[in-house]
């Protein structure tokens, strides 16, 4: 029996362009946001794909509560099929075996809640950088998992989407678990109850909002510094 | 010049003997392409959509096949439809059943490696997306291939286009037989050889309008599908 929905056991993987996850261990809290940050290239992505089963460990585990079918994932570069923005918001629910009910009503009430029902019958792939993240972010939502992996859902948006995501996530935090990847460390302090610090497929500290600004581990401090000031 | 003008008053003219080639070529072909698509295209998709052991020979072996020499599938139908062959009791030889045969081995695989081509670039692009929602390979084949629909319709074309022009393996398993298996393209080089260039040119100027006929559908089918390929 798993306490944790999501623990990582002596996970280790090496790409063909030699970066590798180093054994792995630890664990993410069971509800509220765990927020991955650390440099380019540390490994972030390749955690939030281990989680979602995009690719599987060379060595170790990844046990995982939920049915995969119950964890969303939004990529780093957003796909959208040559369909409609609405068309491509059903498609997951649809394959999902909702009914055509369940999804226009769950689809429609997403796209009015984020202002978005005048873009539904437009093309998702002409749509702009921000409404392509945007729209990725929605289409995380429509399955209403209770596991949501978020890798960087903010790049390219504007600030009031920024906060609209931000206060969205707030507002279902005690409700799901959400892990998220952000390069942005303000919004890090502003939206994690748990911070995890990778550096060079390692894991490097995990630790509170408040008890990461007074961390004594090197890097943390370098990284922080480097960030912030 | 004056066959040219001859040519042109016979087709003009309705003949029954023309248009019954015409019918017949057309019949052939669209037959062979139905079933060529039908396989073809869910084959293309499955070729794109998975990474099995084996894939990309197999994929080398339909390119390979693109530059199959007809005469050569006309042999080798031949051999194996005559009397005397494995599948002789069959009794298909010279009849347009063996034609259609003929013609799908040529066309089959042309519509498996150019759409494979088109919807390996669509499934690139995909393949996260299908991951991230553990799409099954069989939506997988789906979706790419209903996104594709558009660009798919030229890799058909193409096919057909095969299909018409195609002469060498017909006229070894068809014996283009007068008023049962004589198509176009057997017409033209038979009535060559015999110097009557009048029926030969009519059939000629026919599959020039046909080709630029597929060619307008195409473009027309493209244009008025723009607006909703949402690509």
């Amino acid at each position: 029996m798993i306490n944790n929905k999501v623990l990582f056991k002596n996970v280790s993987l090496k790409l063909k362009n030699n970066f590798s996850l180093k054994n792995l261990s630890f664990s993410f809290s069971n509800s509220g946001i765990s927020i991955i940050i650390g440099p380019n290239g540390s490994g972030k992505t390749l955690i939030t794909k281990l989680i979602r089963g995009i690719i599987k460990p060379d060595k170790g585990s990844i046990q995982i509560k939920e049915k995969k079918s119950r964890i969303s994932y939004l990529s780093q570069k957003p796909t959208f099929l040559r369909r409609n923005v609405f068309n491509n918001l059903a498609y997951p629910m649809l394959i999902n075996g909702f009914s055509e009910l369940e999804t226009n009503i769950r689809i429609n009430h997403l796209l009015n809640f984020f202002d978005f029902s005048d873009k539904a019958n437009l093309s998702a792939r002409i749509l702009s950088g921000g409404n392509k993240q945007f729209l990725s972010f929605i289409r995380s939502l429509v399955l209403d998992t209770e596991i949501l992996i978020l890798d960087e859902p903010c790049s390219n948006l504007d600030l009031k989407s920024n906060n609209r995501i931000e206060n969205y996530l707030k507002s279902i935090k005690k409700k799901k678990k959400i892990i998220m990847v952000t390069h942005d460390l303000f919004q890090a302090m502003r939206l994690a109850d748990e911070i995890l610090i990778i550096n060079d497929g390692r894991l490097i500290e995990v630790s509170s909002r408040k008890d990461v600004l007074k961390s004594k581990v090197e890097f943390t401090q370098n990284f922080l510094t480097r960030n912030i000031s | 010049m004056e066959a040219l003008i001859e040519s042109v008053r016979l087709i003009l003219s309705l003949d029954e003997n023309l248009y019954e080639i015409i019918f017949l070529s057309l019949k052939v072909s669209a037959i062979a392409l139905f079933i060529s698509t039908l396989i073809g295209l869910p084959t293309a998709g499955l070729l794109s959509s998975t990474n099995f052991f084996g894939r990309k020979p197999i994929i080398l072996l339909f390119n390979s096949m693109m530059a199959l020499p007809p005469v050569f599938v006309g042999l080798l139908l031949y051999v194996i439809f005559s009397q005397s062959g494995i599948f002789g009791f069959m009794k298909i030889l010279y009849t347009p059943t063996i034609m259609i045969i003929a013609q799908i081995i040529i066309i089959f695989p042309i519509i498996v490696s150019v759409s494979t081509e088109v919807l390996d670039n669509i499934f690139k692009e995909y393949e996260e997306f299908f991951d991230s929602f553990e799409v099954s390979i069989f939506r997988r084949v789906k979706t790419t291939l209903f996104d594709a629909r558009f660009s798919l319709i030229t890799c058909v074309l193409t096919g057909l286009g095969r299909a018409l022009s195609e002469v060498g393996a017909i006229i070894i398993v068809g014996g283009n037989i007068v008023h049962y298996t004589r198509v176009m393209t057997t017409t033209i080089a038979l009535e060559t050889s015999r110097g009557n260039l009048t029926l030969a040119m009519a059939l000629g100027i026919i599959l020039i309008f046909i080709s630029i006929f597929l060619n307008f559908l195409v473009l027309l089918i493209k244009t008025i599908t723009k607006n909703n390929s949402y690509d």
